[in-house]
């Protein structure tokens, strides 16, 4: 039991079980550890002003934790409810690599499928993203040609970009041009997540993921929550998730890229020939001779194409126009996650002090800010609003953003 | 806050002579609720909200933070019709039903003076059927919204 107290007076007997419970929901976080409770849990009381302050941190509700058991884990099942939902048999739909995106915070999941799911009831019962499952039966050429015509990218402007943010921003801002499909990205400025140490290490683990849905599929990039995560690696994995949704294929989930893997697994093997074939055109790459390639090479098809380095030495070794022991020479050293205390330094540097409504649109998508904001000025309720775009109460950045609405 | 709302807006006659006590949780949603109509401010200026934490019995003791959390847990298990976390629907009616139980001197009914009465405004019904539930006759549920139809 955990003595809750006003002051030095002792109000209300909590259960220790509750504690571990919520605090165990995100059992990735590890919060059990996280001192603000650990020290509470173990000396067996802590100061309602405590608890307030520890459950900001975490942003969950200071609530949850006087629930008993039974109400507790009826709240927790709505949100795992909707999470199976989502994802099928429990698999995540996670674009998982070694290293840098080998995990997925829950939490975000969670936080987007909450903003899907509110957005999606604002649609119209027919409404419905066509785009969803259209590429299924394509070959690889109609399939790029499909995606081309369907946003009207015009891949010679996106090539003109000096900068891989603004060739990334360019196809993001196409892809929600039709305004059914959202395209959502991981912040770190105004709070949007928590951001403690073990939250730290989830974030620069993650990379993007799909939420399925008929009417509002939601791509979700890392952005800045995983500074490992170059823009050239964000442009390829937008797209390449964009082809998992004109696929319908949901529940592939990738362990890790190998040119092996691509080979031996079919899905695996479309996708990236479509989303290869799109940056990187076959009629280009089959001008090549492996004679002519070296690293400066390389990096020059990086920038013409707007590919990470690794990509287009994937895309060539994939389509035969290098062999096995020239990729191997040509690979860069495999690169280490970067320290948690590096992830939060670069993020101090790299980032600015943007307006809170700036990391709520990124964090959101633009199309489902634009529900939101339209809902809100037509007096969606807000505390609901606060969880919809906070995932908890925050008076203060609501009031915030509600001026600028 | 659907009342004051109402209130603000004009379309229901409240009288609001009498201080109006309020929970943390409704404080922030009235300020919240400032912030979202602007045109309301005037109004609600002219409302006394006292925080809850204030109001002192008549032998002077002051309201009881410790037995309004005891209470708060309590009711929020009984009555979970009213919360939902998802959402986070219902916080401050839940907050309402804490302070009644806490002002009602649940756990030392002697504090509380019988000449005073305890009048909840609320529209929400799962909220009126708790207050009805849990405290009878002991306090005053008033509707408003319901009384102007």
């Amino acid at each position: 039991m955990i003595i809750l107290k006003h002051g030095t007076i002792e109000a209300v007997e909590l259960d220790n079980e509750v504690f571990k419970t919520l605090l165990g929901f995100y059992p990735e976080e590890n919060l059990v550890e996280y001192r603000l409770f650990k020290g509470p849990m173990e000396k067996g009381s802590m100061t309602i002003t405590e608890l307030k302050d520890a459950s900001e941190k975490i942003h969950l509700p200071w609530q949850m934790f006087l629930l008993d058991m039974v109400n507790l884990e009826r709240e927790l099942k709505n949100i795992e409810d909707n999470r199976l939902d989502k994802f099928p048999k429990g698999t995540l739909e996670i674009h998982k690599r070694k290293g840098a995106g080998c995990i997925t915070s829950k939490r975000i999941i969670d936080r987007q499928i909450r903003i899907q799911a509110f957005v999606t009831s604002q649609l119209p019962a027919n409404f419905i993203c066509d785009f969803v499952g259209s590429l299924k039966n394509k070959t690889v050429d109609h399939a790029v040609k499909h995606i081309i015509e369907y946003f009207q990218i015009n891949l010679n402007h996106f090539r003109t970009y000096d900068e891989a943010e603004k060739a990334k921003n360019y196809l993001i801002s196409r892809i929600q041009s039709k305004q059914n499909i959202n395209v959502a990205q991981g912040v770190r400025t105004n709070g949007i997540l928590p951001e403690i140490k073990n939250t730290l290490e989830i974030y620069r683990n993650t990379s993007g993921f799909v939420v399925q849905d008929k009417k509002l599929p939601f791509i979700f990039l890392p952005s800045e929550i995983n500074p490992d995560e170059n823009h050239y690696r964000q442009i390829y994995t937008l797209l390449y998730l964009l082809v998992v949704v004109g696929m319908n294929e949901f529940s592939h989930a990738i362990e890790n890229y190998s040119i092996k893997k691509i080979r031996e697994d079919k899905k695996f093997k479309k996708i990236n020939m479509i989303v290869s074939e799109l940056f990187l055109p076959s009629l280009v790459t089959n001008t090549l001779d492996q004679k002519t390639i070296d690293k400066e090479a390389i990096n020059k098809l990086k920038m013409d194409y707007k590919l990470s380095y690794s990509a287009v030495l994937y895309v060539l070794r994939m389509r035969k126009v290098i062999d096995a022991d020239l990729a191997k020479e040509l690979d860069l050293p495999k690169r280490q996650p970067s320290k948690v205390k590096e992830a939060v330094e670069s993020a101090k540097t790299y980032f600015s002090h943007p307006h809170i409504t700036t990391s709520v649109k990124k964090f959101c998508g633009d199309v489902a800010t634009v529900s939101i904001n339209t809902a809100i000025r037509d007096g969606l309720y807000p505390n609901r609003s606060q969880m919809i775009v906070f995932g908890r109460p925050r008076k203060d950045k609501w009031i915030e953003l509600r001026s600028r609405i | 806050m659907n009342i004051i709302s109402k209130y603000c807006a004009g379309e229901i006659q409240v009288d609001f002579t009498d201080p109006v006590y309020v929970t943390s949780e409704l404080k922030d949603e009235i300020e919240i609720h400032k912030a979202s109509f602007p045109g309301h401010r005037t109004k609600l200026q002219g409302i006394k909200f006292v925080d809850i934490e204030m109001y002192q019995y008549p032998g002077g003791e002051h309201f009881d933070e410790a037995k309004y959390l005891f209470h708060y847990k309590k009711l929020i298990n009984k009555y979970t019709k009213i919360t939902s976390f998802y959402g986070l629907k219902g916080v401050g009616d839940m907050s309402i039903l804490a302070a009644v139980a806490t002002l009602l001197g649940r756990n030392n009914p002697s504090l509380f003076d019988a000449q005073e009465s305890i009048e909840v405004m609320t529209h929400d019904m799962d909220l009126k059927v708790a207050l009805t539930e849990e405290f009878g006759d002991l306090i005053v549920v008033i509707d408003p919204l319901t009384l102007q139809q």
